[in-house]
């Protein structure tokens, strides 16, 4: 599975991998609802790591991501916004 | 849907899908390769320009610090000709400036990151740019117009997201320099019209506003009483 993380790159990361990161992102969307910060940030870190671990997708190579991850960088406040820009 | 899958689907949405309807993709792959071109100029003129935008702030910040030790001469003048007034006056405006521009610095040294992280993404896009180029003479020299489709649609969509995550990285230092040039505009008519309670600069929250001008009222007591004391005055 390729997986991006917003303004770094590409990672390659074993599908297996997928359920704990789903798992994360509940987290993340409770953590962002509740507006707690420090459970955001640390849920946020814990899933970029994990990302992280995989390996990076070469300069070289041309592939489609299939999840995106937001950038360490991206606020609670951004992340709340860009979820209420675009409602499901 | 969580936050990465609500993103993921966002993202997607901004990565052009200007390839599905080509026919025969081999016929338009060097206009592609040449609107990729034209782009990754764009992005460099891009970061170009935030390069540009950020010295100029710099030296907007540079400026105002020496416009603040001029509050802080002034005031040691007034104090020397006993007018408390307009000692206060200027190192009121001294402190309010000081304050704005400490946050300027805290935002320019956040942009410098930004920056840094858009050269980064600027050099991978290159190097996905010549593997494109790359791609695409063998599929010309390889393949039919239908394995074609299959072989270059990947090769185009992932190009398309490097741009779209460089873009978005972009619009987001662009929309800080701006806001920052704003506040640098915000100081400069701070320390020229010691308008202390310009709007612009204020935090959007009445209480917030009001402690920082008690404390703002306090230090400029307190310094003040250090310029008396370095000029051998006693304190009133």
């Amino acid at each position: 599975m390729i997986v991006r993380v917003m303004s770094e790159g590409q990672y390659r990361v074993d599908g297996g991998l997928v359920s704990q990161l789903e798992a994360m992102d509940q987290h993340l969307l409770e953590a962002v609802h509740r507006g707690d910060e420090d459970a955001y940030h640390r849920h946020l870190r814990e899933a970029l790591n994990l990302v992280r671990q995989g390996a990076s997708v070469p300069a070289h190579e041309l592939v489609n991501s299939d999840l995106v991850l937001p950038g360490a960088d991206m606020t609670l406040r951004d992340a709340r916004r860009l979820l209420e820009e675009h409602p499901e | 849907m969580g936050l990465m899958s609500r993103m993921s689907t966002i993202f997607k949405a901004k990565v052009s899908k200007s390839l599905d309807s080509m026919e025969d993709p081999r016929e338009t792959l060097d206009y592609s390769y040449q609107r990729q071109l034209e782009q990754l100029q764009q992005v460099r003129r891009g970061v170009a320009d935030v390069v540009t935008s950020k010295k100029r702030i710099e030296l907007q910040a540079a400026k105002l610090d020496e416009q603040i030790h001029q509050w802080e001469d002034d005031a040691k003048a007034a104090v020397a000709q006993n007018r408390d007034d307009l000692a206060r006056e200027a190192l009121s405006r001294k402190q309010a400036a000081n304050d704005q521009l400490e946050g300027l610095h805290t935002q320019l040294a956040d942009l410098e990151k930004e920056e840094a992280k858009l050269v980064d993404l600027e050099h991978k896009l290159s190097a996905k740019v010549d593997a494109f180029r790359t791609q695409k003479e063998v599929i010309k020299a390889k393949y039919s117009a239908a394995e074609a489709t299959v072989h270059i649609g990947e090769a185009a969509s992932g190009l398309s997201e490097e741009m779209a995550d460089i873009g978005l990285a972009m619009q987001r230092a662009q929309d800080k320099t701006e806001s920052m040039q704003a506040r640098a505009q915000a100081i400069d008519e701070l320390v020229n019209s010691g308008a202390l309670n310009d709007p612009t600069v204020s935090s959007g929250d009445a209480l917030r506003d009001e402690l920082n001008k008690m404390k703002t009222g306090k230090t400029v007591d307190d310094e003040l009483a250090r310029l008396k004391a370095e000029s051998g005055q006693t304190a009133s």
